[in-house]
């Protein structure tokens, strides 16, 4: 870590991003503020929309046409946002290391890893083919990519995503940057490979003594990873502090509440506290604090009057009106309550199961088909669920969890195996003895907006399976969809809107008051909250387990987050490569892993109470001298 | 280009502190300048066609031998005929107006029916797959290899330049595209979660086609329906420019563009006149394509 002292790398200060828009500017940015030092890590955390990439891409010059800066960004005491056309990419490129999200559109599918480092090293250092393709091999290693020599002459499509993502490390460090800079980083990473990339980036950081921003929304990688962190809300930086204060003293509402959102394993039977609402339109803010309408501690005045970030020194600074006596009073403690140890009481294996899955196979022929190979994505999977329970099927990329769901809930054929629910084996049967299976067996995709007829308003899609199974008149069918718009928290209104129109949460509540239209026994939930935002993820697990409660629902709910898929589940199977490695109770799940795999995965889940500096902190054990990157290659 | 990132107003639970507005009630006309003079000049054409007994100012086939050639009155010619006579002394404005009929006919009956035809083929490849599908699309390669003036020719050989005769080769040909598009929207279709919740909810067959596949490919084919409209009546011009077209004296444009030939450099006005209304209603017609096709796409509808 760096010293106070240390004068900062890259300050922001009063950074405002207005977008000219077909409806009138939308103010994305309104007055960020935020430096970074030498050697530190500043984590920016905050929710889509927030303004976090948008200010990222301000300081590396990356702003659309249409976006247009104010405030000033310094960059060792140069002015950055001054800079244009081609001062501003030389000094991009010679300044900042970039890492973005998705590692397979970042690099060029027809050109092999190693060509694509040594081109950086060419066009800006100009370097010798040979020395440059040599200097891309030492990059390689240093990313801690094994066998670099045969890696580098891969193209994209031969590694995987972590590999890949290491590789955006090498060519971002390629040119020795000061400064580091990383968008959601490993967000499109599996959870087990997410550890040792972030690993590798604090480790280069120590290494080359760099600043790094990354940018997430993860609170648990935020917590592993960072020196000090920025909390943006709509916009503005509400809470600024080291990783300890903000994460284990928060000082602002919003940060209390994003972490009483996040489902950890430690506290797994309390309710997580979601936060109410959405987070606003950049185009219409409410007045006064961005949060008040979501705050539990609002009062007048936040509705009234805005509150000032007070930068002061190094300490910790929040955006509120009440911190002072919110911290005092310990208000803001809540989210580490209810940490109850697990004793699970609810219905075991013992029950007569509702489903019953045997032996469960779906093959798929790889190229011609000819020659008989096939990709077994299920392979031979069995499991039962007891009825009004969970089974939580956890699994990463490519573990056929999502094959599965498409088989139980009858949109796809298994290649061999038995499907019971109900006592009706589903895998054998079509036409109309299918459709009647279906009214009992329903399905929640992950993306609310796609799983949702784009030209049908809310009431047509929520009525939808009530015409076609003839349930009832108009004027019943009408009644029935208030009704069950109300079951999912929302206002009748809503029927007359179209999916585009609502906000992610609202679009998934539409999504399951459709799959409750016909009251099913079983819901297949796929993924159903990864594609949202965390206070609004904790919604709707709240709303999924309240319906379980209240309609006895028997629930098979597919994650890859194993904390999320624990608080709402009674049992847990672990998938992985086709076959379910391990299927338990949840509490055994946690305190006995019986496979290294589950283990693995337990491993890998980040808890910003625990895993604090998980990775920042970490000693560096390994030592290779061969590892230290060269000098910079001169022409 | 959507300007709003997320729709605000707090998810559920809570009582709405921002309430979206509800729809608005979709516009009639068109918001653009450009489409609105396009679809005015359609309407406009399509009626001059319709009651052309009663606009045109002459008979189209009466020929007045002493007014041959006679330049338009609009540019200072004399003789009272607002764009001018032909060769053989006929009013120049009525034989624009009746030949209207023919190519309006052609353009839309023609693209109307290969449309039909050709979505619904496209739509049931793309659904049911398998046999079908393949009969389906190798037809289309095959007839996408023939080459159309030749069977054109052939055809009107057979059977004898007759208006019908035409459209039935134009919609024979044409489905294509059609049929190519739909084809591909339909398996784009297929593989959305929506549709999978539909096939979830228990909607089989022609009910789930109706409702969630042809709605959501439509956007794209009425792009193309206008391509097959503007392309239709241009082709019918040329057919009747090389003679093979519906024969004279009827008037059409291409017609008279192919009789203008010998007088080009003395009547600059007799091809002018046909060219123009080919040139504007092919022009007007791909414009209202653009405007229809946007205001198909329900994100439009705020």
């Amino acid at each position: 870590m760096a010293g106070a002292d240390a004068v900062p790398l890259l300050e922001v200060e009063g950074l405002d991003v207005t977008f000219d828009t077909l409806g009138g500017p939308v103010h994305a940015v309104r007055g960020a503020d935020w430096s970074v030092r030498q050697g530190e890590t500043l984590v920016v955390l905050g929710e889509s929309g927030s303004g976090k990439s948008v200010s990222l891409h301000a300081v590396a010059g990356l702003l659309p046409a249409n976006g247009h800066t104010a405030g000033r960004v310094r960059f060792q005491g140069r002015d950055v946002l001054g800079l244009r056309g081609a001062q501003l990419r030389r000094f991009c490129a010679e300044n900042y290391g970039m890492v973005f999200q998705d590692p397979m559109s970042s690099l060029d599918p027809s050109f092999t890893v190693g060509d694509q480092i040594a081109e950086i090293l060419r066009v800006h250092r100009g370097a010798s083919a040979k020395d440059a393709w040599q200097r891309a091999m030492d990059l390689l290693s240093v990313v801690r990519i094994d066998d670099p020599a045969r890696r580098a002459k891969q193209y994209p499509h031969e590694l995987s995503g972590g590999m890949r993502q290491r590789v955006m490390i090498a060519m971002a460090i390629a040119l020795d940057p000061p400064l580091f800079l990383a968008d959601e980083p490993t967000t499109a990473l599996d959870t087990s490979v997410r550890g040792a990339v972030l690993e590798t980036m604090i480790e280069l950081r120590d290494r080359l003594s760099m600043g790094v921003v990354l940018i997430t929304h993860d609170i648990g990688v935020a917590a592993a990873v960072a020196d000090r962190v920025a909390v943006m809300y709509a916009g503005r930086v509400v809470e600024y502090g080291t990783a300890e204060q903000v994460l284990h003293q928060p000082g602002h509402p919003y940060t209390a509440a994003l972490l009483g959102s996040l489902p950890r394993l430690r506290r797994l039977r309390s309710t997580l506290t979601a936060i109410p609402g959405a987070p606003p339109n950049a185009a219409r803010l409410p007045a006064g604090c961005s949060f008040h309408p979501r705050c539990r501690f609002a009062t007048d005045r936040c509705a009234e009057e805005l509150p000032v970030l007070q930068l002061s020194g190094a300490g910790q600074v929040a955006a509120c009106h009440w911190t002072e006596r919110l911290s005092a009073d310990g208000d803001l403690g809540y989210w580490r309550a209810g940490g109850d140890p697990l004793v699970d009481a609810r219905p075991g294996d013992a029950e007569q199961p509702f489903v019953a899955v045997e032996n469960l196979v779906k093959e798929y022929p790889l190229g011609s088909g000819r020659k008989g190979r096939v990709l077994r994505a299920v392979d031979d999977v069995s499991f039962t669920i007891p009825k009004g329970t969970t089974l939580g099927l956890v699994g990463e990329s490519g573990s056929g969890k999502s094959t599965t769901a498409m088989i139980m809930s009858g949109l796809l054929a298994p290649t061999s195996g038995r499907v019971v629910i109900g006592g009706v084996d589903i895998a054998r049967l079509s036409g109309k003895a299918m459709r009647d299976v279906r009214r009992d067996l329903q399905v929640v995709f992950q993306d609310p907006y796609s799983s949702m007829d784009p030209r049908m308003t809310i009431g047509q899609i929520v009525d939808e399976p009530l015409l076609v199974h003839k349930r009832g008149s108009k004027a019943q069918r009408r009644g029935r969809v208030t009704e069950l718009l109300d079951l999912v928290g929302l206002d009748g209104d809503y029927a007359g809107r179209f999916p585009h129109q609502l906000s992610g949460g609202q679009a998934q509540r539409v999504a399951i008051a459709r799959a409750l239209a016909l009251e099913p026994a079983l819901m297949v939930l796929d993924e159903p909250v990864a594609a949202l935002d965390l206070s609004i993820q904790a919604q709707i697990l709240n709303l999924l387990r309240d319906l379980q409660a209240r309609l006895g629902l028997t629930y098979l709910f597919i994650g890859h987050d194993l904390a999320a898929v624990a608080y709402i589940s009674d049992r847990v199977a672990v998938m992985s490569s086709g076959k379910i490695v391990e299927l338990d109770r949840v509490d055994a799940i946690y305190q006995r892993p019986a496979a290294a795999y589950t283990r693995q995965l337990l491993d890998a889940v980040l808890d910003p109470e625990t895993d604090l500096g998980r990775y920042r902190d970490r000693p560096t054990t390994r030592k290779e001298a061969s590892c230290v990157p060269s000098a910079p290659v001169t022409p | 280009m959507s300007t709003v990132l997320t729709v605000p107003g707090p998810g559920g639970t809570e009582p709405d502190a921002e309430v979206v507005p509800a729809p608005r009630r979709r516009r009639l006309l068109p918001r653009h300048f450009g489409a609105r003079i396009a679809l005015g000049f359609l309407i406009v054409g399509v009626l001059a066609a319709i009651f052309a007994p009663a606009v045109a100012p002459f008979d189209p086939n009466e020929q007045v031998l002493l007014n041959r050639l006679a330049a338009p009155s609009l540019f200072g010619g004399e003789g009272g005929h607002l764009l001018g006579t032909d060769e053989l002394g006929r009013d120049l404005l009525s034989r624009a107006i009746y030949g209207g009929r023919v190519s309006f006919t052609v353009g839309f009956v023609a693209a109307t029916f290969a449309g039909l035809l050709g979505t619904v083929l496209g739509v049931v490849a793309g659904y049911y797959r398998g046999i079908v599908e393949s009969v389906i699309m190798r037809t289309v390669d095959i007839l996408t290899a023939f080459p159309f003036l030749i069977v054109a020719l052939a055809v009107v050989a057979v059977f004898g330049a007759k208006l019908s005769v035409l459209i039935i080769v134009l919609v024979l040909w044409e489905w294509v595209p059609f049929t190519r598009l739909a084809h591909a929207k339909t398996l784009n279709v297929v593989s959305t979660d929506y549709f999978r919740a539909a096939v979830a909810i228990g909607r089989r067959g022609v009910g789930i086609l109706a409702r969630h596949v042809l709605p959501n490919i439509a956007g794209p084919l009425i792009v193309v329906w206008t391509f097959v409209v503007a392309r239709s009546i241009v082709i019918e011009s040329s057919l009747s420019f090389l003679g093979l077209g519906v024969p004279p004296p009827t008037a059409t444009w291409g017609g008279m563009l192919s009789a203008s030939r010998g007088y080009l450099d003395t009547a600059w006005w007799i091809p002018l006149v046909p060219g123009v209304a080919i040139t504007l209603v092919v022009l007007s017609v791909n414009v209202v394509g653009d405007w229809l096709s946007e205001r198909w796409d329900p994100h439009g509808r705020r």
